[in-house]
């Protein structure tokens, strides 16, 4: 008896000591951000995150924001593949209403990638044991990261709420106005830029990080498309004087793996293979598993026939732009399109099996944000624009110089110093050199021919693709239904949806 | 209550045991007792326990009646009064008090044993102990074991169906080994509404682990008062099953097989071949672009893809038990296998289970006792739909019937279109296995320590382990379907839980007063891990020697990952039932809950209850109507907390880590490993809280042949545990934790049972349940922002759960026929791209625009009634039963037309496409057809809704047993032959495979996304024949 009474006794006292246990128990598995982003380790990991929407892209299980829906697909330049897809030939019609997932995935991923870079800039000068430089390398590069995600948004849907600090007392504020929204870029652009490194001054190991060139050619672009022509020349002409980049001599090495980070190259977004994160948010899925060939992606972005056309004889970037069945690769193998819509596809993201012997089922192949080329002929957009056609003449020239590859039979100078000749001549260059290369569309709405071009195009082809572009409206996409909701009433939907 | 209070208490109760157990006396024994048992009629008893005992207390000596019904009891007191105690299943305990042996006379005693009134003397387990059903006064279901033995079902949850009102099931997915949702009164909250599963008291099981034969019987414990004691995890219902436990005699052995075939009960009309290439030319051609099929008539029928996916799959299960029992040390052990291939292609399921249990009275005042339970199962499965119509079924109706399965060179057909592919490719190219053991299971031991006064104490741990293992080969099929690597992945996972349950039990009867308390205390724990392993390139034989499917084997692209969970709970409870004169009843329950998922200051939250009863027919001016047996009000009040769907983390702000991105140049790039934070901790978050208040009447009448009970219940689930979803522009992705939004449920439910006097060659039970559930969502915070779940294809819910609506409701665009002529186009309101042919859509808000305004709610998934019939008939050595179940005031969002119904790729659902708008006149409901659908009628409106009422004959059982005389003689007592049907008939109106349209993905699924049909793995329809033999 005295044994059932010690063993009783003592299972009770188990389980009271035992409670306090019960009901202490930490979550498992999960790191809180209770010590975040205070060591130069916790800020360092935070940075990389703020770079890791960059790769943001169509994949089926982190549907992202489409770069290339937005800037070539709703151009005349390529178009959507296929019956699968139906979202994103809405979106490539111009009729998608404010629910089609391509906008909703646009705005959230987006905002994403300001939340990181807003972190960036708030922590990282009071993270303890940083020394002064990397606290103000740190806060730059989160500016340029934030510049970079803004500019997008106001792109794609104009005006959008302005969130500049990681923790606000409200977060469902309205719109600011796109003028607010493009000063704040220039701001954080104008701020980044003196305390980013040069490129030459940039570890290899550390590429893909943002540099002084990058920063000034974000800027650019970011005046350009507001039409700021004097800045954009300043800009511009500051990345070409500083003689840090210069043209690679082959226009398709730049396309390459082999060719990431060569002379010309001022931003890219990295992508690099690795098995453990080929399902994290597809880490090493660029853009040829997208937009690639149908052996080893979805073939989604099709040049368009017209575009084919917009190549002059001969041109060596035709080929590097642009292939089609039967055509005889860089490699040396013979394509295959499938089931392209236009019977094209597009060569710069596709991966060539020598370049990727191990693992064809992914696109480690970086994307060019910015290169010299397209520096080259927004400079020359902009001196033309400006008054000084000898130097935009120049430029552009540079870069025909450069697409001729030693072949003077073909694409001979431009020479016309006529003002509106030459910005026509500058326009058709910057279709070609830069063509797939993410502007086409933005580049037609700057310059208001976007209703001009499309209608065209659809009565040329007499096709369904830009017949619906409406001036006034379609110039800006609708804000996503989920976040009107959300916001009851306070997030205003763009005119027109 | 305070530990040390606790301790005293018990203190006090281990020295009443330590008094009572010393009272054992010497004997002296030279009597003898003789005698003979019958029945009310005179029919022999055979196996009848019979027990001599002092005081009600000592058992001095104990017999079993022989096969004439004769029995001897020895070595009693001569000159001794005993109480002798007979006992079987099925009749009365009949006590022959003071029974004097005399000494040098033959004692002998004849006794007819009343057949059990078992109606009014069932016993009902109600959670830490049973009640008599009529004593009970808060809302309890029932199901008896013989209610679900035989059926040829794979699993017990299928089983409930129809049985109880108010208890819901559905189907998710006929995926062999799949889980039903099981919903009690309605669903009580956003989060997962699945009542809690306890078997013989442990509270960590999963009842399809259990085989359907070994069930006593399953109490569902509705209204909160009845669940309050197993407050905190019981808010959402109990559902409490009792294994069949061995009883004293001689070895007993029951064998139960059962073999039969699943068939697919309905397939989808979609268009062959001939007429798919046509009306996709035609939609090309509307859209401006070159016909596909250059002669669509040459392509005939063409492929049948359900054909192709659907097969008639054997289902069997064999099992046996054994149990039996001496001196009050019972056993029962029992061992059974399923097999079920599945009606899919590449699917299949196998249980392998034992049960053992057995309980010991090692002395007259204390017992131990133990109940375990081991299943083994494994499973191979494929993706049956998924959310990027990647599902081998989804697939197979999408997949254009002009493409043949196989080439005639052997290899596969493809489709001329990007991003579909061969289903049955898919399949043979999957090798997907899941292999999952679990033992769960109790030991107990439990002392009477005083008159009345009982303690409890009982482990319950539950342990069990998951592998996977998914091979994928190299292969070819298209260049959108091929693998150029192989990989293998394997997954193992573990789940230790417990709870320790000590219960102070006091039951005792004063007078016309009878006191029932309980008290007691719980500590639970749960913890589950699990890690998971990727490696690619294996040799090339891999694919077909499974013996080289190891990541030994595999040469790159490795990598691992793992997690767990953990949580734990601490709980105080009391019980008071009282009554007097069995006339008036109350229960009285309290409950303090802690959990770790809260933080400190929120932790423990207090929940009371009460119910009262009054039986009217024991008062005077009822006593006197004859065909009144028992009549009893009831009613009462009663809160429950919830925290099961709370993560263990929503008090603290997380990060998402190794977050990669790549720094460098060419392929010397290295991934760095970034964080962010991910989510919002709330550590202000406390207990979700269920009040219900619930009134009932029960009834039985004309010899009790007649029971009636009805309930109403008004129950309203307060400050629920939500993600509140929030703005895309704070940037991070998970939505936090809040106590935000209440739920209203309340109705109707009402049983009635009839059952024929037995002693004829013919009688019959007829058995009826009906409930009525209204469902509202009556607050949200965030100023009623609402949720949208029911994503049907990328970025469009179709869901919305918001205040005023029961939760889940379908969201859309109400159609209103279709434009004839331009003319109509233009006077109607203003709706971009559209033209003749296309669906006019309801300019809701009146504002001459359809826009995103114009949608309003257009159908709620959860039935507003729904009933349940069942009918056993027996005819001397024949027996019939019958199961019958529906539903009505439901809708069904029929997702998988948005493929069949569009004008793309996707083969269509002919009964709808044939009647597409060809010119004015022609039809008012479906569309033009148009590849590029310019006016969106696929956007989600009330064209996709069709009502989810339907009547099913859900389970036929035609038995025969062989007479019983001459097989008695052989030793045995029962041989029982029976064909069986499951899923026989469903009447219904639906389009689809099957109106019972559970959640997507299952019970793990968003509990947001229900009712959205999309093309699910249908239950299939079984016959079976079987055998039952005792001896």
């Amino acid at each position: 008896m005295k044994f059932i009474l010690t063993t009783c006794l003592l299972l009770f006292a188990l389980t009271f000591s035992g409670c306090k246990k019960l009901l202490e128990i930490e979550p498992q598995g999960k790191q809180t951000t209770a010590t975040f982003f205070t060591s130069p380790a916790t800020a360092r990991q935070g940075l990389i995150a703020a770079y890791k929407t960059l790769q943001s892209n169509y994949r089926t299980n982190y549907p992202g924001y489409v770069r290339w829906v937005f800037g070539d697909v709703c151009s005349d330049d390529t178009r959507a593949n296929g019956g699968d897809n139906p979202d994103m030939i809405q979106v490539e019609y111009f009729v998608a209403n404010s629910t089609n997932p391509f906008f909703e995935n646009a705005w959230s991923t987006l905002y994403q990638g300001i939340h990181a870079s807003n972190l960036v800039v708030e922590k990282s000068p009071l993270v303890q044991g940083m020394d002064e430089a990397t606290k103000s390398t740190y806060v730059a590069e989160g500016k340029f990261l934030r510049a970079y995600y803004y500019f997008n948004l106001v792109q794609i849907f104009g005006g959008v709420p302005l969130m500049l600090q990681e923790k606000l007392s409200d977060y469902n504020i309205p719109r600011n106005s796109k003028q607010e929204i493009y000063s704040q870029i220039e701001k954080d652009l104008l701020e980044a830029e003196p305390n980013l490194p040069n490129r030459d001054a940039q570890a290899k190991a550390d590429y893909g990080r943002a540099t002084k060139g990058a920063a000034q050619a974000l800027l650019a672009r970011v005046y350009l498309m507001q039409g700021k022509f004097t800045e954009t020349e300043t800009w511009t002409k500051k990345i070409i004087d500083s003689r840090k980049y210069n043209l690679d001599p082959v226009y398709y090495h730049l396309f390459t793996i082999d060719g990431e980070y060569g002379p010309e190259s001022i931003f890219e977004i990295n992508f690099q293979y690795d098995a453990r994160f080929y399902d994290e948010e597809g880490s090493g899925d660029g853009d040829g598993r997208t937009r690639g060939p149908l052996s080893y992606g979805w073939g989604y972005d099709a040049p368009t026939q017209d575009l084919v056309d917009a190549f002059e004889p001969m041109d060596p970037r035709k080929k590097a732009t642009i292939y089609k069945t039967g055509d005889i690769l860089q490699d040396g193998t013979i394509a295959d399109v499938g089931t392209s819509p236009t019977g094209y596809l597009c060569t710069k993201y596709l991966i060539l099996k020598n370049e990727m012997p191990d693992q064809p089922k992914s696109s480690a192949k970086d994307q060019n944000v910015f290169r010299l080329g397209h520096i080259l002929l927004w400079y020359a957009e902009a001196a033309n624009e400006n008054g000084r056609p000898n130097e935009a003449l120049n430029a552009l020239n540079e870069v025909r110089k450069r697409a001729r590859e030693g072949n003077n039979q073909i694409l001979p100078d431009v020479t016309t110093l006529d003002k509106s000749q030459l910005r026509e001549a500058i326009w058709k260059e910057q279709r070609v050199e830069y063509a797939t290369e993410v502007f086409r569309f933005f580049d037609l709405l700057r310059t208001n021919r976007a209703a001009k071009v499309l209608g065209d195009y659809a009565k040329k082809y007499n096709d369904q693709k830009g017949r619906e572009f409406k001036a006034g409206i379609n110039e800006l996409f609708p804000v996503p239904q989920s976040q009107i909701n959300l916001s009851r009433g306070v997030l205003k939907q763009n005119p027109g949806y | 209550m305070k530990p040390t209070q606790f301790f005293i208490t018990k203190l006090l109760s281990i020295c009443l045991l330590l008094l009572t157990a010393g009272t054992i006396r010497a004997q002296q024994n030279d009597g003898q007792l003789n005698g003979m048992v019958t029945d009310t009629k005179g029919k022999i008893l055979p196996g009848v326990t019979v027990v001599a005992s002092t005081n009600g207390l000592q058992k001095t000596s104990n017999t079993i009646t022989n096969d004439k019904g004769k029995f001897q009891l020895s070595g009693l007191k001569t000159g001794a009064s005993y109480d002798i105690i007979f006992s079987s299943v099925g009749f009365q305990k009949y006590i022959e008090h003071n029974f004097l042996i005399k000494s040098g006379e033959t004692n002998s005693i004849l006794v007819r044993m009343e057949g059990n009134n078992e109606q009014l003397n069932e016993i009902v387990v109600v959670g830490y102990g049973s009640q008599a059903k009529r004593d009970i006064t808060g809302s309890v279901g029932s199901i008896s074991g013989e209610q679900i033995e035989n059926r040829s079902i794979g699993s017990l949850d299928q089983a409930l169906t129809g049985k109880v009102a108010g208890l819901s099931v559905s189907n998710n997915s006929g995926t062999p080994g799949a889980g039903m949702m099981i919903r009690v009164r309605g669903v009580g909250t956003i989060n997962n509404s699945e009542p809690l599963y306890v078997v013989d008291g442990n509270p960590f099981s999963n009842i399809n682990n259990l085989d359907p034969q070994d069930i006593k019987s399953i109490e569902i414990l509705k209204s909160a008062s009845a669940a309050a004691i197993y407050g905190s995890r019981g808010a959402n219902g109990v559902v409490l099953v009792t294994t069949k436990k061995g009883s004293n005699g001689a070895i007993k052995t029951d064998i139960n097989l059962f073999t039969g075939i699943q068939t697919l009960y309905k397939k989808l009309e979609l268009t062959d071949a001939a007429t798919y290439a046509q009306y996709y030319n035609q939609a090309l051609v509307a859209g401006g672009q070159k016909p596909a099929f250059k002669d669509p008539s040459s392509y005939g029928k063409g492929t049948d893809w359900q054909d192709a996916i659907f097969r008639n799959a054997p289902i069997s299960k064999y099992g046996m038990a054994l149990s039996g029992g001496k001196d009050g040390d019972v056993y029962r052990l029992s061992g059974s296998y399923l097999k079920q291939k599945g009606m899919l292609i590449g699917t299949d399921y196998s249980k392998l289970g034992f049960s053992l249990n057995s309980a010991h009275q090692m002395k007259k005042w204390l017992k131990f006792g133990e109940n375990f339970n081991y299943a083994y199962t494994t499973q191979n499965n494929v993706s049956d739909y998924n959310s990027d119509s990647r599902g081998i079924i989804s697939t197979a109706l999408q997949m254009s019937p002009t493409v043949p399965v196989k080439n005639p060179d052997g290899s596969y057909g493809v489709s001329p279109f990007a991003n579909t592919y061969n289903p049955v490719a898919a399949v043979e190219n999957i090798q997907h296995l899941e292999k999952d053991w679990q033992l769960a299971g109790s030991v107990y031991g439990q002392a009477d320590l005083f008159k009345g006064l009982n303690f409890k104490s009982q482990f319950n741990i539950t342990v069990g382990n998951g592998r996977s293992r998914s091979y994928t080969p190299v292969y070819f099929v298209s260049n959108s379907q091929k693998e150029d690597v192989s990989s293998l992945e394997e997954t193992a996972s573990n789940h230790t839980q417990w709870a320790w349950e000590n219960t102070l039990n006091y039951n005792r009867t004063f007078g016309d007063h009878r006191i029932e308390g309980l008290l007691g205390f719980t500590g639970q724990h749960s913890f589950e891990s699990f890690i998971r392993a990727y490696g690619q390139n294996l040799p090339a034989d891999a694919s077909i020697t499974q013996s080289l499917q190891y990541l030994d084997l595999a040469s790159s692209g490795m990598s691992v990952g793992g997690g767990g969970d953990e949580w734990g709970m601490v709980s105080y409870y009391g019980r008071l039932n009282y009554d007097y004169k069995n006339t008036y009843l109350a229960t009285v329950n309290l409950r303090r809950d802690g959990s770790s998922k809260f933080g400190a200051n929120n932790r423990f939250g207090t929940f009371p209850s009460f119910s009262l009863g009054w039986r009217l027919s024991n008062e005077p001016f009822l006593k006197n109507v004859s065909f009144l047996n028992d009549l009893k009000l009831r009613g009462g009040w009663g809160a429950l907390g919830n925290a099961g769907s709370l993560s263990t983390s929503a008090t603290v702000s997380t990060l998402k880590v190794n977050i990669p991105y790549p720094f460098g140049a060419g392929n010397g790039q290295v991934i760095h490993l970034g964080a962010t934070p991910s989510s919002i901790g709330n550590p202000d978050l406390k207990w979700e809280s269920t009040e219900e208040t619930d009134f009932g009447i029960d009834a039985s009448l004309f010899e009790n042949r007649i029971t009636f009970a009805a309930d109403y219940y008004h129950r309203v689930t307060t400050g629920i545990l939500i993600q509140l979803p929030i703005l895309a522009s704070v940037g991070v992705r998970e939505a936090p934790f809040v106590n935000g939004g209440d739920v209203l449920n309340k109705g109707f439910e009402f049983t009635m049972g009839y059952r024929s006097d037995k002693s004829r060659d013919f009688s019959y039970e007829l058995s009826a349940n009906f409930a009525l559930n209204h469902n509202e969502v009556t607050s949200l915070t965030n100023d009623g922002a609402a949720f949208y779940a029911g994503e049907i294809s990328s970025g469009v819910d179709v869901s919305k759960t918001a205040v005023g609506h029961p939760i889940g409701s379908f969201y859309g665009y109400v159609t209103d026929g279709i434009f004839q002529n331009q003319q109509q186009v233009n006077q109607a309101a203003k709706q971009p791209g559209a033209a003749p042919g296309d669906i006019r859509f309801k300019d809701l808000n009146g504002d001459g625009l359809v826009d995103d305004k114009d949608q309003t709610y257009i159908g709620s998934p959860w039935a507003k009634y729904t009933y349940g019939f069942s009918a056993n008939f027996f005819y001397k050595n024949i027996d019939l039963a019958i199961g019958i179940n529906g539903r009505g005031g439901n809708q069904i969002y029929t997702a998988w037309k948005h493929s069949s119904n569009a004008s793309g790729i996707s083969n269509y659902y002919a009964p709808d496409k044939l009647k597409s708008w060809t010119g004015e006149g022609t039809t008012n409901t479906e569309p033009r057809v148009n590849i590029l659908d310019p006016n969106n009628n696929m956007r989600p409106s009330n064209r996709w809704i069709q009502s989810g009422a339907f009547l099913r004959l859900n389970s036929l059982q035609l038995g025969y047993s062989l007479p019983k005389s001459p097989l008695e003689k052989l030793g045995i007592s029962r041989i029982r032959f029976y064909l069986g049907a499951e899923n026989l008939f469903t009447f219904t109106k639906y389009d689809g495979y099957d109106p019972e349209v559970g959640m997507r993905d299952g019970n793990d699924g968003d509990p947001l996304d229900v009712g959205i049909d999309r093309a699910y793995y249908p239950r299939p329809r079984t016959f079976s024949a079987g055998l039952n033999v005792s001896f």
